[in-house]
């Protein structure tokens, strides 16, 4: 990448002490490295109030580590910011002084509401919250901060004392802990949070901070979803995780696969309130955001610095923005994948009702059609499959990760073979998507070879069921041979899903 | 090739041929050279599978030519299919059946092995390569089944594919439309094929073309038989005489086999589609055929081998496509190197494995541009993806197996990953010396100028001349050198020696 701009954030919080390096480029961004340190600083504050020295003196040398880090990887700006870990602390300004004196960086304690700004901010950047009533909360190590937006507006925003890490100290003494100290605890945030507007008008509830992305990573099965930054966890497994991790000490609960060790005391009090959460908003599940608040921050530096990043630019349509920088990154025929997306809603549209389709599963097509050419950037031969696996590892907004397999799996199968019960990809899926993909994708093989000649030669279509056939009318300028060599090709799979023969004219 | 006689059969998708050559010191002659018509690929791309009638026929050919080979006692020989064969859901089930009737075993080329074949052979033919190879050209394997496509600037490849339009696929992928109509839809389908090349041949310029395949037969029979060098328009006019003609007007006017007479439109079209994208007229056919090509392969015959740098600079440039570090690939091959050389009574494993670490050290990273975290499994399956002519499957696997292992973690836990052939222990070797030579580098910035190793009694030490104060090297190779001591049982540690 040329002409970038390399952003460092530092992030010093109560429970870990975090360095991203970001990369800047017009209006997009990338992570480019990423160093984590649990230093538990809450840990001191929570037990006496204040930072003991040996705790500052270990800071230091992770904050010296991370310094040379900046230097080595020469990033162009660093912005150091401290939320309840310093803000809390008797002694916030004497550690401050040092941290500037031995390292001439100077940390910015922000405030609590300041750092809800930077949650809202974050989420706004990878969830469609323009058109929904969301609750998006930070669970932190000494703080809380809870924020709702109601149809892109936020309507309330509070800074709260409930972090994981100062509640385990506040409620619970036995390990593993006493069925009082956990109905206690539940009946201490249910009292807390009635109090507040958090009620059944709640759509989605987006959760940032580290501790409740190690729940939703724990439900997440492969390497790939748990890479996600956005995640999904749902309730029955969060009962399922209470359960166990309520009946096991905190050593046990570190044989817990994919359950990060130094978070196995925390992820108690973290899990159980956003339990009680659930209950009283409805939700059957919660959204993951990592990296959330160095997110928030980095988009929040960038604002400083007069630039605005591309979802900010577009707030008419974000899931399909990213869609289309996804497209971009790729070097994707943009002319070839719109065609290929208005032929599809074309298609959608007609046959919805004889396929049986909802109406919101369409988004899902759109997306496959506009990137179901990606992995020609891999390479042409097998770039149906190039295409499936970059989808897969690509950052999405606004699609859930079980919609991003259904649109990698409709895109994998736009060429060469159908969706069969050998391959791998296919049979991950539960039956329900399978039949989505199945439907989806014979719509995408039509509408791709409708513009075979990737000249956007096809103006329209018209579509006329006749007795025992549908009539499928091409409407275009010049020779069509190719279009309706390609239809013919590969329409089979769409006959079969329709039992009816579709004729070309 | 030692002196003695030496067979190839070469099974096509519209023929079966067989060379039989004798080589004196050094010089091969020609003794035998047979040709029998048979439309395997007809079966291949219409059906998918090769029909019981043309797998009996099919013996019966081999059965002929396996007693020409003993009539002249030719003791080696090697027998080669190509797409006819290799697209066929039945492959097995014919190669089979035709070791069990002629005791021929038949292997498969994979098509990125039959272009490598066919470059080697450019290479020794052309008697100015040295000149040609300094620009750019395009060198097209125009066949029954695949069209492959490399092309070449200032010594590295930009672009390699085998696409699926051969001349007979071609014309049985639009067998249903009516013959005006067919040169139209080629043309159509050619120009989609041709896009990504197309927009990559804009870039630089293209001076020599080259053509080979079973279809220059075609060329040489309209225009000049004895000749190398032919012009496209003379192309471009003969399809325009013949577009609306069948193929028995095609047969009965110009005296064509009708095997050919059927693909002929299909091949000028091609023909005439690729050289546009070139902006050139002159186009070039090498004297020989493909049974001569792998004869002299499989005997190694060709002097001129020097590839290596070839598939260097070609992954360079795939390189800029994801947006790698060029200076961090080329430190952790030279890295690697120094190690693999100094260290070989430690690891015992020949040399050819250098070359497999040196091509990881340049694609470690690739993966990045996809998703810095997870970027190492990234980078393992564009890897798997990537074709370069020269670098065969068997190694491609072992190359994207040390990069997917390059980052500290357990190698036991990727079994799954692992062909069933592939030896656990010397992927382990190979990415234990790969760590170390990537941690060496670690913060991308060549702080670590130059490096000594020492071996002394249970201890390597590497003794690195360092430009600057080296941070991010020690963490990792702290980390990194785990598995080294652990595979190969001696300490490895870090010394700074600072230039001043």
């Amino acid at each position: 990448m040329q002409n970038n701009k390399k952003i460092a954030i530092i992030d010093l919080g109560t429970n870990s002490l975090r360095l991203q390096i970001f990369s800047l480029e017009k209006d997009q961004f990338e992570l480019v490295d990423d160093f984590k340190e649990i230093i538990r600083l809450g840990d001191d504050i929570f037990k006496f109030g204040y930072i003991t020295e040996d705790s500052l003196q270990n800071l230091i040398e992770n904050l010296k580590q991370i310094k040379k880090i900046c230097e080595s990887k020469q990033v162009d700006k660093i912005r150091f910011i401290a939320t309840a870990s310093l803000r809390d602390t008797k002694n916030s300004e004497e550690i401050r002084e040092s941290i500037i004196e031995s390292l001439k960086l100077e940390p910015e304690i922000i405030s609590g509401e300041k750092e809800a700004y930077f949650a809202y901010l974050a989420a706004s950047s990878n969830f469609e919250i323009n058109d929904s009533k969301v609750l998006i909360t930070d669970i932190g190590g000494g703080s809380g901060e809870f924020v709702i937006v109601d149809d892109g507006k936020v309507v309330f925003s509070e800074s709260t004392k409930l972090g994981c890490n100062r509640l385990l100290h506040e409620y619970f003494r036995n390990d593993p802990p006493l069925p009082s100290e956990i109905i206690n605890f539940k009946n201490a945030m249910r009292e807390f949070f009635t109090k507040r507007p958090f009620d059944r008008s709640i759509e989605h509830i987006i959760c940032l901070g580290g501790t409740l992305n190690n729940v939703a990573s724990i439900q997440a099965k492969t390497a790939v979803a748990q890479a996600k930054r956005v995640k999904y966890a749902d309730r029955k497994f969060l009962k399922r995780f209470l359960r166990i991790i309520a009946n096991n000490n905190i050593e046990k609960r570190k044989g817990i696969k994919g359950l990060e060790p130094k978070r196995a005391d925390i992820i108690l009090p973290a899990s159980l309130l956003i339990d009680v959460l659930l209950d009283i908003t409805g939700r059957s599940g919660f959204y993951t955001l990592s990296d959330g608040l160095r997110l928030g921050i980095l988009i929040d530096t960038a604002n400083q610095m007069g630039i605005k990043l591309s979802f900010q630019k577009n707030h008419e349509n974000l899931k399909f923005s990213r869609v289309y920088d996804i497209c971009k990154k790729y070097k994707g025929e943009i002319a070839h994948a719109e065609q290929v997306r208005k032929l599809s809603v074309i298609l959608f549209n007609y046959f919805k009702g004889v396929l049986n389709l909802n109406d919101e599963f369409l988004e899902l097509l759109e997306a496959a059609a506009l990137l179901h050419d990606i992995g020609n950037h891999i390479s042409y031969s097998q770039h149906h499959k190039h295409s499936y696996y970059l989808i897969i590892n690509s950052d999405f907004i606004g699609f859930s990760n079980e919609e991003i397999e259904i649109i990698a799996n409709i895109a994998r199968y736009h060429r060469k073979s159908i969706p069969k019960k050998s391959h791998e990809n296919f049979v991950a899926l539960d039956e329900n998507s399978q039949d989505i993909v199945k439907k989806l994708s014979a719509l995408l093989r039509i509408a791709d070879s409708l513009d075979r000649s990737h000249e956007q030669k096809v103006k329209n279509i018209l579509l006329k069921e006749r007795q025992d056939k549908f009539i499928l009318t091409l409407m275009g300028k010049g020779d069509l041979t190719l279009e309706k060599a390609g239809v013919l090709k590969k329409k089979d799979f769409l006959e079969k899903l329709l039992n009816l023969e579709i004729e070309i004219l | 090739m030692k002196n003695g006689l030496f067979g190839v059969i070469n099974i096509g998708a519209s023929a079966f041929r067989m060379q039989i050559s004798e080589f004196v010191n050094g010089e091969q002659r020609l003794i035998e050279y047979l040709i029998k018509s048979l439309p395997l690929g007809k079966d291949t791309f219409t059906k998918g599978y090769i029909t019981l009638e043309t797998v009996k026929k099919s013996a019966d050919i081999l059965g002929g030519f396996q007693n020409k080979m003993s009539e002249y006692k030719v003791e080696k020989y090697v027998a080669v299919a190509t797409s006819g064969l290799r697209d066929a859901v039945n492959k097995d089930f014919f190669i089979d059946y035709i070791f069990k009737k002629t005791g021929i075993q038949l292997n498969v080329l994979d098509p990125y092995e039959e272009l490598y074949i066919r470059f080697t052979a450019l290479m020794n033919e052309i008697e100015n390569f040295s000149d040609v190879e300094k620009g750019g050209f395009l060198f097209a394997n125009v066949s029954s089944g695949n069209v492959a496509i490399v092309v070449s600037f200032q010594k590295s490849i930009i672009y390699s594919e085998a696409l699926p339009f051969g001349s007979l696929r071609l014309n049985e992928i639009f067998r249903d439309v009516d013959e005006r109509g067919k040169v139209i839809a080629f043309r159509n389908y050619v120009d989609n094929m041709l896009a990504e090349v197309k927009r990559i041949i804009g870039k630089v310029n293209i001076k020599f073309v080259y053509f080979t395949g079973s279809t220059v037969d075609i060329i040489r029979f309209f225009f000049k038989e004895s000749s190398t060098e032919f012009n496209i328009n003379d192309v471009r006019h003969l399809l325009e005489k013949i577009e609306g003609l069948s193929s028995e007007e095609i047969v009965e006017n110009y005296g064509l086999r009708r095997s050919q007479a059927d693909i002929l439109k299909a091949v000028l079209v091609t023909y005439s589609k690729i050289m546009k994208i070139t902006g050139k007229n002159k186009f070039y056919i090498t004297p020989t055929t493909f049974p001569h090509k792998l004869l002299m392969y499989f005997s190694k015959s060709y002097r001129k081998k020097s590839y290596g740098k070839y598939i260097e600079n070609s992954l360079l440039y795939y390189g800029k496509k994801f947006e790698f570090d060029k200076n961090h690939a080329l430190k952790v091959k030279e890295n690697v190197r120094k190690i693999f050389n100094e260290l070989k009574d430690i690891h015992n494993l020949p040399n050819s494995y250098l070359r497999l670490l040196e091509i990881a050290a340049i694609t470690h990273d690739f993966g990045y541009f996809i998703n810095p975290s997870n970027h190492e499994y990234n980078s393992y399956q564009i890897l798997k993806s990537l074709h370069l002519p020269g670098v065969f499957e068997r190694d491609m696997e072992v190359v994207s197996l040390v990069v997917l292992l390059h980052r500290e973690v357990e190698v036991d836990d990727y079994k799954e990953y692992f062909p069933p052939d592939v030896d656990i222990f010397l992927i382990k070797k190979l990415v234990a010396m790969f760590r170390v030579a990537d941690s060496l580098d670690s913060g991308h910035k060549q702080k670590i100028a130059d490096f000594i190793v020492k071996k002394e009694t249970d201890i390597v030490k590497v003794v690195a001349r360092t430009v600057d104060y080296i941070f991010l090297e020690r963490l990792s190779f702290e980390k990194k050198s785990k598995l080294f001591e652990n595979v190969f049982g001696v300490k490895i540690e870090l010394e700074e020696d600072p230039i001043k």
